[in-house]
């Protein structure tokens, strides 16, 4: 055994973690050698140095401060999980209406997915029920510009569990009464529990008696009125039902408000560009999925400059109608004027860049979203299956490895991935690359700043298996100008230097980048980015 | 106590159940290693007190899923170890400065009378702990302070073995080159 040889197991030894036969060789050469003796004893004083580090004592309330906390999390699980989904469901309404991009698999992670069904049911007759959640959800977004987390989470609750015919569940039960106890909510919300109250528990409204007091048929058509913008119509016909059925407070309340609102509208210029009108114009284009028609509305609506709620609506239909990257200059301004504080909104942007970029193709981009979503803290609540690809793609050792030998990761201002050679670092690499992946590839890349002055040679070695010898591993030669280089190495024919075709196939153990003109020659200062496995020329 | 005597990963099954007696054990069991763990990694005693409680608490929630395919011990320190990613992904991301009490021996061990020279070997070793590049670091608090053999600590990190001996291997020269650069000391 040489010092070389020796070098790599006296930490090992050090650490107690070599194996019985291997100690004795070296122990033996330790007999020999007074320099691996003194590297041996180097370990041992750096050791005694790092073992002053003060340590903290036991902490005697953490007992009682983990249970404590347990148990008040165990307490509040129910409202947790409530809160939980409506919060989540919001952040996917304002993702929603922020972007839809037709990333179908994010709109079902939400629980979003039957919105666009929802607006396809509207042109079914019976379905009024669906049509005014639906246009609950949409209204509070876009004219009310208030979001109420819990009913909204509610709402999508009620509609996902009637579509599910789920009736009878005590969770429905649990939630209608929320609804319907919420006294200060908007009149939508008061009819929608009618309305779901009716759809959801029939047996419970015959067995009462009240469907036949109830007079649905004439519920239905101001519904239709309204649906209309017969505002005046539906108006009387609530009037007509309240008649009637003086416990039906709300929908008399309803029906002034409607008048109001008709009275409101006459006022106005007409057209579409006046205030009421036209916001519902959106809504309805935005309903009949016809998103370029609600971009149009939205460029027209605001010719001073859009507020943040128009600029996230607008980069929802932008991204909608097949515009992306409008999107996402949108979203990126508007994600430069929200101010810091603004934790919700921001994350919300921060993700939809994430998918937008995702979508785009700039990965590196769209991880450097999703990251900064993760770090103001909202991202943690939902399963965002684009940044876990994401890690994966650039971690996993398919593109980028993560566990460069003599490197270390930094992130580069514009969402690269710079290897920096460690000062004292003689080659950069990695040991048993991922399996079966270098075959689907043509070119091994990489981009490499050289410090020096002068041309240098370095070289890109590959080993086929575990201390492969000269013969039988690569050594291609790769010249570096001075500055900034691309190297590409091509794979296919590439020879062993005993002359044989390296297979790509199968695994390799190990690749690595030297530059050992002398001993001497360390990598200090020279900066390796975005390692990549790429095909064709 | 009949518990007292159950092996970590026995009491482990035993939370999956419900049993809040067990996770106590494991409490007492590990509260020192992983407070000292996150105070090495963190710097602040504070914040290695929130994050072991935090820690604790993703144990006993996770314990229904628990299965034991390795040491307990390396499942803890893979959850602590993620707890610590995020924190500093946001303190990254949120432009952080330095932890406050970095540095600031003496907070961290109230009332302990040590003698000047040896506060300050102290001060300065915790110093280049904390400025070392992040891989490093946590391999070498791993190894040396939580006494985790690599094949372990590979676990951990999700890493070959052979990583984690280089990045100790460098670790261990990244301490003393600091250390002597500070000190002068030669000896080391």
């Amino acid at each position: 055994m040489d010092c070389k040889e020796a070098a790599i197991n006296i930490l090992k030894y050090f650490s107690g973690e070599l194996s019985r036969e291997e100690t004795g060789v070296l122990e033996e050469h330790f007999s020999g050698c007074a320099a691996c003796r003194k590297e041996l004893q180097e370990y041992q004083k750096v050791q005694d140095k790092l073992l002053q580090y003060p340590e903290l004592g036991f902490d005697s309330s953490m007992r009682v401060c983990v249970l404590s906390a347990l148990e008040e999390k165990e307490t509040n699980t129910f409202w947790n999980s409530v809160l939980k989904y409506s919060f989540r469901l919001v952040l996917g309404t304002v993702l929603l209406l922020a972007l839809g991009l037709g990333y179908e698999r994010l709109y079902l992670r939400l629980d979003l997915s039957d919105l666009e069904t929802s607006a396809e049911l509207l042109k079914t007759p019976g379905t009024e029920g669906v049509d005014i959640v639906l246009e609950h959800l949409l209204l509070r977004e876009i004219a009310a510009k208030e979001i109420d987390y819990v009913s909204a989470g509610n709402f999508q609750n009620a509609l996902f569990l009637l579509q599910n015919k789920n009736t009878g569940n005590e969770k429905v039960r649990l939630i209608l009464r929320d609804i319907s106890d919420r006294k200060e909510e908007k009149l939508w919300s008061l009819r929608t529990a009618k309305k779901l109250k009716q759809m959801l528990v029939p047996e419970k409204a015959e067995a009462g008696g009240t469907s036949a007091a109830f007079p649905a048929e004439l519920l239905y058509k101001a519904y239709a009125e309204e649906k209309k913008q017969n505002y005046e119509a539906a108006a009387l016909l609530y009037r007509e039902i309240i008649k009637n059925n003086p416990s039906e407070k709300e929908l008399g309340q309803l029906a002034k408000i409607l008048l109001k609102y008709t009275s409101k509208g006459k006022s106005a210029a007409a057209g579409v560009t006046a205030a009421g009108d036209g916001k519902n114009r959106i809504k309805l284009q935005l309903l009949s999925l016809d998103y370029e028609g609600a971009v149009k509305s939205l460029e027209a609506e605001n010719p001073f400059g859009h507020n943040a709620d128009q600029k996230y609506l607008l980069a929802f239909c932008y991204g909608r109608s097949g515009n992306p990257e409008k999107a996402a200059v949108l979203l990126e301004k508007l994600n430069t004027s929200l101010g810091a504080g603004n934790t919700e909104q921001k994350s919300a942007v921060e993700i939809n860049l994430g998918i937008l970029y995702y979508g785009l193709g700039n990965k590196e981009k769209a991880f450097r979203h999703f990251s900064k979503a993760k770090a103001v803290g909202m991202v943690e609540n939902i399963d965002l299956s684009e940044y876990n690809n994401l890690v994966k793609y650039l971690f996993a050792g398919n593109i980028i490895p993560n566990d460069i030998n003599g490197c270390r990761i930094k992130e580069g201002g514009d969402g690269q991935f710079i290897f920096e050679a460690l000062a004292d670092a003689w080659w950069v690499g990695e040991f048993r690359p991922k399996e079966g992946v270098w075959k689907d590839y043509d070119y091994f890349k990489f981009e490499l700043y050289n410090p020096k002055q002068e041309k240098i040679t370095m070289t890109f070695v590959v080993k086929p298996y575990k201390d492969a010898g000269y013969k039988n591993r690569l050594d291609y030669p790769v010249v570096l100008n001075p500055g900034k280089n691309t190297v590409e190495i091509e794979l296919a024919g590439a020879m062993t230097n005993g002359g044989v075709v390296l297979d790509w196939k199968k695994s390799i153990a190990q690749w690595n980048l030297t530059y050992v003109k002398n001993n001497t020659s360390r990598l200090e200062g020279f900066q390796i980015s975005n390692f990549r496995l790429e095909k064709g020329k | 106590m009949e518990q007292n005597t159950l092996t970590n990963e026995e009491l482990m099954l035993l939370c999956g159940k419900g049993d809040k007696k067990c996770l106590e054990i494991l409490i007492e069991r590990h509260n020192k290693p992983l407070i000292n763990y996150f105070y090495k990694l963190l710097g602040n005693a504070e914040d290695s007190r929130d994050f072991t409680q935090q820690t604790f608490m993703k144990i006993y929630e996770k314990a229904k899923s628990y299965k034991v395919t390795a040491k307990f011990t390396t499942w803890m320190y893979t959850i602590a170890r993620n707890m610590y990613i995020n924190e500093i992904i946001r303190r990254q991301k949120v432009k952080m400065g330095p932890l406050e009490e970095h540095g600031n021996y003496k907070s961290a061990n109230p009332g302990a009378e040590i003698k000047v020279e040896k506060e300050e070997t102290a001060k300065i070793i915790k110093e280049i702990i904390f400025l070392l590049p992040a891989e490093f670091k946590e391999v070498l608090i791993l190894h040396v302070y939580q006494g985790l053999r690599c094949s372990d600590i590979a676990l951990v990190l999700k890493c070959p073995e052979g990583t984690v001996w280089s990045r100790l291997h460098y670790a261990y020269k990244h301490f003393k080159k600091e250390y002597q650069k500070r000190t002068g000391e030669n000896g080391l």
